[in-house]
């Protein structure tokens, strides 16, 4: 089988459904971040926290990646169970499936880091050199958002009740993912321990390299790598010991 | 057996044809299962137990012959389509498939998307059966024509006939070509003209120098279509041989 014809057809077929299925289609894809943005900007920068001048731009840069890794995790969990019957009709290889909802969000984060781009140029910000850093940051958090993904979508099977503690976790993590706080605010310990998260240091290398103009910090990357790595190796060894009991459990 | 046949295993090293199936014509030896078991886990929580949904099966399938498996409704006749699809494996027992023989299921509208066009559709399904996008592509337009839907192939496949649908399924399934075809039940599909039109390209594979498995509870399609049967019963080989042998036992099992 033509695996990277699957995926890539696969993952058009998605989009061109999103598009067909919604009054105003492809619109969406950059209204429905908009408004997330702008609710969260309510709140936080309004509400709660009436944060100070660049307190927008800073939510903004955390919010973008967030989504990307949120609404990534959720279908791709459901993704092998969402073609419970098509594997009954035809052998695939399972670990293809994450890698479809991996694809569809990562082409429509792309947009929306460009709409990103031109609000926080619109805040005042100026483009730099440094803004180029955003590849190798965002090339991280897809290689963590494939760990994730491929290890959530080899396990999901076997114990659906996972899917209810992601969605539940996704949550809990995002207030801890430094959207709406600066890490640095906290102790050393503090730090140390919140580290531990991979999205707080994905995060803040976004702001590192887009609001500061500085050099991510390329040792977080580095950590956020080797975590991706095992991650994805887990899953692939799922994936390869139970490819044809998948059919079996599901049936 | 020799001893590099792995118990439980799917065989398909060249090497792995056992030694004493020379008799068989060693070439012409397609898919052979030797007393394979499947199981299915129960989905009761924290439950260790299995169903066995077929205990010891045994059959052979020759190049270009059409076997007919007869088997009662629970006989296991849909697990043992999906294990000569390679959806599933054996958990016992052994499994020789041929190298490089591409196997399928004769599955009608796989992976269809309402929301999409019949193309896309068909693009998508092609490459499901194991087709490149671009073989696909290449393939759209005769199967658009043998499913006469030419004037609807950028229509969302939603606003389609069930007919409309069913023909579609057809035509991508057939230009799939695979070496084995496994049927399950039906051979016609659509209204009753088009029905007659996949019955004959049915009959066209099975005449030609394709392995066909026709799995059915009708013996009338066996008899007619199949050069060798096998009867199944409760998940067990009952017996296997020449199509009016096995029919026999069949009915006499029956009453």
């Amino acid at each position: 089988m033509q695996l990277t014809d699957l995926v890539i057809y696969k993952t058009y077929a998605e989009l061109r459904r999103d598009i067909a299925s919604a009054y105003l289609g492809m619109l969406w894809w950059v209204l429905e971040p908009l408004l997330y943005m702008g609710a969260f900007y309510l709140i936080f920068a309004l509400g709660i926290r009436s944060g100070g001048e660049n307190f927008v731009s800073f939510l903004l840069c955390g919010l973008v990646p967030w989504k990307w890794f949120a609404s990534t995790l959720m279908p791709a969990c459901s993704s092998v169970l969402a073609h419970r019957g098509l594997i009954q009709q035809v052998y695939i290889p399972k670990a293809v499936l994450p890698l479809i909802p991996v694809a569809v969000n990562t082409v429509k984060f792309l947009l929306v880091l460009v709409l990103l781009l031109a609000l926080l140029l619109a805040l005042g910000h100026q483009p730099s050199l440094a803004w180029l850093y955003i590849l190798p940051v965002a090339l991280t958090q897809l290689y963590f958002i494939l760990g994730c993904s491929l290890i959530l979508a080899a396990v999901v099977p076997f114990v659906v009740d996972v899917r209810t503690l992601v969605n539940h976790g996704l949550m809990m993590l995002m207030f801890a993912s430094g959207i709406f706080f600066d890490i640095q605010q906290f102790s050393p310990d503090v730090r140390e321990f919140l580290y531990l998260n991979p999205m707080i240091s994905i995060i803040e290398s976004y702001r590192n390299v887009l609001l500061n103009s500085s050099q991510p910090d390329w040792t977080h990357l580095a950590n956020v790598s080797g975590v991706s790595t095992v991650l994805c190796l887990l899953g692939l060894f799922l994936f390869r010991k139970f490819d044809r009991y998948y059919p079996k459990v599901m049936s | 057996m020799t001893e590099n046949i792995l118990i439980g295993k799917s065989l398909s090293e060249e090497t792995q044809l056992g030694v004493d199936d020379k008799a068989l014509t060693k070439e012409q030896v397609m898919l052979k299962l030797d007393s394979v078991g499947v199981s299915y886990p129960d989905n009761r929580r924290f439950s260790r137990d299995k169903f066995w949904a077929l205990k010891s099966v045994s059959l052979d399938l020759r190049k270009g012959e059409t076997l007919g498996v007869l088997g009662r409704n629970g006989a296991g006749k849909s697990t043992l389509l999906k294990l000569l699809a390679g959806i599933i494996e054996p958990d016992t027992g052994t499994l020789f498939r041929r190298p490089g023989v591409h196997t399928s299921l004769l599955a009608l509208q796989l992976g269809f998307i309402p929301d999409l066009s019949g193309r896309e559709n068909a693009i998508m399904s092609c490459i499901l059966l194991g087709m490149s996008r671009k073989a696909a592509r290449a393939r759209l337009e005769s199967i658009f024509k043998f499913a006469e839907i030419e004037d609807a192939i950028d229509k969302p496949v939603s606003v389609y006939s069930a007919g409309m649908r069913a023909r579609l399924g057809f035509g991508v399934a057939m230009e799939a070509d695979p070496d084995i075809l496994l049927i399950d039940e039906v051979l016609g599909v659509g209204d009753k003209d088009f029905r007659v039109k996949s019955k004959d390209v049915i009959l066209e594979k099975i005449h030609s120098d394709k392995s066909v498995v026709i799995v059915s509870h009708d013996l009338a399609t066996v008899e007619e279509l199949c050069d060798r049967a096998v009867y199944i019963k409760d998940g067990v080989t009952v017996q296997q041989g020449s199509v009016d042998e096995v029919v026999s036992t069949y009915c006499r099992d029956g009453s």
